[in-house]
């Protein structure tokens, strides 16, 4: 390397370090920034990483936002996990060839969604509210939450999206479903306080590498994730039944203590894993992750009301204002610690080139 | 000093934070942050609640577990950045160095260069002199060259103009007194008079000398000359012939036309003049008569001289006049 060029390394990386603002884009599709009246995300240079999605009902349109930004950003993702809400959208992202096309593709889904939902007004909170305080029946509870009016608790709506929008893998993909019980040898109720009782005292939800399954098998695993207890029928799957993955998730982690990451670092040889949480002050320790570099994109407010009733009302919400502003709020979460990450990236590299482009530099001098 | 192996050295030895030590510092940051706004948002019953189940004190625990991530990333990154610090110190005062060898360089070497410039004028100066020496080497040269070119252009003509007056080709029939007049004008007027203007060679005179009196044996050694100058006359014989001859010697021109007439020309041309004059008005000797005019003029004319010396008397006067009259054209025409 002569002296201009030297030169023109350490001009780069001093304009980089005052500029980071200017730092090359990868190529992404137009930006949905504008849609939110915000600055464009900034890239991430040649960013692969597995992304982990955990479950939270309607309030998983905070992902959709999230794995926006990282569309736009440039993230390429090595592989998926997904748990309740996060399986389904993993699932349709993995059916992509592209975290573009996976989350255009979302977007649809969701306004599909919110556009056969109602939206969850006061009079329906408070009924919320009041079979929480009378402590109704299962039962009860089910008929007055289907008054609600969740797309996802009309039978077939979910299989039918479902069967429309998930194909074989095309990125390797995991998602968690919790054993339950075969509605057709027990009855419901005890299999609800099977899986209650089972849930809290430790059972762990299963892994389906969806990417390892014929077709049907994975519709049927993303559906049997997406189970939502009480609500929704358990999925049969390799002669057991399942439901709801987020049910063996510890509650205030969101994540199971099985969670694949190390089959996902291990197949995917990406070592660098993005988690995108559901609730604020999730009590998720990523140093109990080991062999991997976590990274966490958290909700920088609650995404559902306070209270049993309103986490309830905040998971079965899929109204289009409520997606909408879930969306903006994960765009936004993801582009600060893009910004963050980027930044320290840019600047530690640079000052690697600058620091070597010094040694040369004075090498030279002294030949 | 420092060379640039030891700072090879001391920079491989800079402990380098790994890419995943800032992204750690930065995520730490973001979970305390989030794990603290979370606590702080709590409603006095959910603060209890979590307090109760543990969930507080848990949390508690992963904010300051990710703090203290952050403390040890800031710690490796100061670390390192402190080294690079030294590092480019280092640098720095490697290459304050080298410029300062730069400078004393560039100081020698401006030394160097006037040093150089002196020797270059002084070598000028020598180159000059020695041109200035050669040209006048070149100019003596060439005005030896040039006297020997007169020299012998006069050696020649003395020899072809004796050889002439030898061969009887010219001067035939002329009295003594004539010839030794005449072929002395002659080689004063040519190449002999100009070595003489040019170089004061005079050694033409005395070779005429040589020649006129080498030819003169059988002639008395003692000439009266008012006698000569009768005889001289007399052997003319014929009128025509004394006015040719005092033609030729220029009687009756200025000193501006000719050359200017001394003491034997002018008592020559006097006796021819006197002795052309009719009969009854004739001088009956016309020599003396034309001697004492002459010696009137010129009273250092004697009468009487030894053979060798009036010839010597005579060709020293046809080439003095023709020195003075070239002296006269170069103040003319200088």
């Amino acid at each position: 390397m002569n002296e201009q060029e030297t030169l023109g390394r350490i001009r780069d990386a001093a304009r980089r370090l005052a500029e980071r603002d200017e730092l090359e884009k990868p190529s992404a599709p137009a930006s949905s920034a504008a849609e939110f009246g915000l600055p464009e995300a900034d890239g991430l240079p040649e960013l692969s990483a597995g992304v982990v999605l955990v479950g939270g009902g309607a309030k998983g349109a905070y992902q959709v936002g999230a794995l926006q930004c990282l569309a736009e950003a440039g993230l390429r993702p090595a592989g998926l996990l997904g748990t309740s809400i996060g399986a389904l959208n993993a699932a349709v992202v993995a059916s992509h060839g592209s975290l573009w096309d996976g989350v255009r593709n979302l977007v649809e889904i969701w306004r599909e969604a919110g556009a056969a939902a109602r939206p969850l007004g006061r009079a329906s909170t408070d009924r919320l509210a009041e079979a929480e305080t009378k402590g109704l029946s299962p039962t009860q509870a089910r008929s007055v939450l289907t008054a609600l009016g969740s797309p996802v608790l009309r039978p077939g709506f979910l299989r039918d999206l479902v069967v429309r929008h998930v194909t074989s893998p095309t990125i390797p993909t995991w998602v968690s479903a919790f054993p339950s019980g075969d509605p057709d040898l027990v009855p419901q109720l005890q299999i609800w306080i099977d899986d209650l009782v089972g849930a809290g005292l430790g059972r762990q939800a299963e892994w389906f590498a969806l990417h390892e399954l014929p077709l049907p098998e994975v519709r049927d695993a993303v559906l049997a994730s997406s189970a939502l207890p009480l609500l929704l029928d358990s999925q049969r799957i390799m002669g057991r039944h399942y439901i709801d993955g987020g049910l063996g998730a510890r509650p205030q982690i969101g994540l199971g203590d099985n969670t694949p990451i190390d089959s996902l670092v291990t197949r995917t040889g990406s070592r660098l894993v993005i988690v995108i949480h559901l609730r604020p002050g999730q009590l998720w320790d990523r140093h109990r992750i080991s062999g991997a570099q976590i990274l966490e994109i958290r909700p920088s407010g609650p995404l559902a009301p306070s209270g049993l009733g309103g986490q309830l009302a905040g998971m079965l919400d899929f109204s289009p204002e409520r997606f909408e502003a879930l969306r903006k709020l994960g765009y936004l979460d993801a582009q600060a610690r893009v910004a963050t990450w980027r930044g320290v990236l840019g600047a530690h590299q640079a000052a690697r080139e600058s620091a070597q482009a010094l040694l040369e530099a004075i090498s030279r001098l002294s030949e | 000093m420092t060379t640039s192996d030891d700072l090879g050295v001391f920079a491989a030895g800079i402990p380098l934070v790994d890419d995943r030590v800032l992204l750690e510092m930065v995520e730490g940051l973001a979970v305390a942050d989030d794990l603290t706004r979370f606590r702080r948002g709590q409603s006095r019953f959910a603060r209890l609640m979590s307090s109760l189940s543990g969930r507080d004190w848990e949390r508690r625990l992963l904010t300051t577990q990710n703090i203290l991530d952050t403390q040890h990333g800031v710690v490796a990154w100061l670390t390192e950045t402190v080294a690079q610090g030294a590092l480019t110190n280092l640098v720095v005062a490697r290459v304050a160095h080298h410029l300062e060898a730069v400078g004393q360089m560039a100081l020698k070497a401006e030394t160097r260069s006037l040093r150089t410039e002196g020797d270059l004028r002084e070598l000028a100066a020598l180159v000059g002199e020695l041109a200035e020496e050669c040209r006048r080497a070149f100019t003596g040269i060439r005005q030896v060259v040039d006297e020997l070119g007169r020299r012998t252009s006069a050696v020649q003509e003395f020899m072809g103009v004796t050889a002439s007056w030898e061969a009887g080709r010219r001067g035939s029939g002329l009295p003594w007194l004539v010839r030794c007049v005449l072929l002395p004008r002659e080689l004063a007027s040519g190449s002999c008079g100009l070595a003489e203007h040019a170089d004061g060679d005079r050694t033409h005179r005395r070779r005429i000398d040589d020649w006129l009196v080498a030819g003169s044996k059988g002639r008395p050694r003692r000439v009266i000359l008012p006698d000569l100058l009768d005889q001289t006359a007399a052997e003319l014989g014929d009128p025509e012939r004394r006015e040719l001859v005092a033609a030729v010697l220029e009687s009756g021109l200025g000193a501006d036309l000719g050359l200017p007439a001394g003491p034997v020309v002018t008592a020559l041309t006097t006796t021819l003049e006197m002795a052309s004059l009719r009969r009854h008005v004739r001088p009956a000797r016309p020599g003396h008569l034309g001697w004492e005019i002459a010696h009137r003029r010129f009273p250092g004319l004697r009468s009487a001289y030894e053979l060798d010396r009036l010839v010597t008397f005579a060709v020293d006067e046809q080439f003095d006049a023709a020195l003075l009259a070239r002296v006269r054209a170069e103040v003319r025409s200088p």
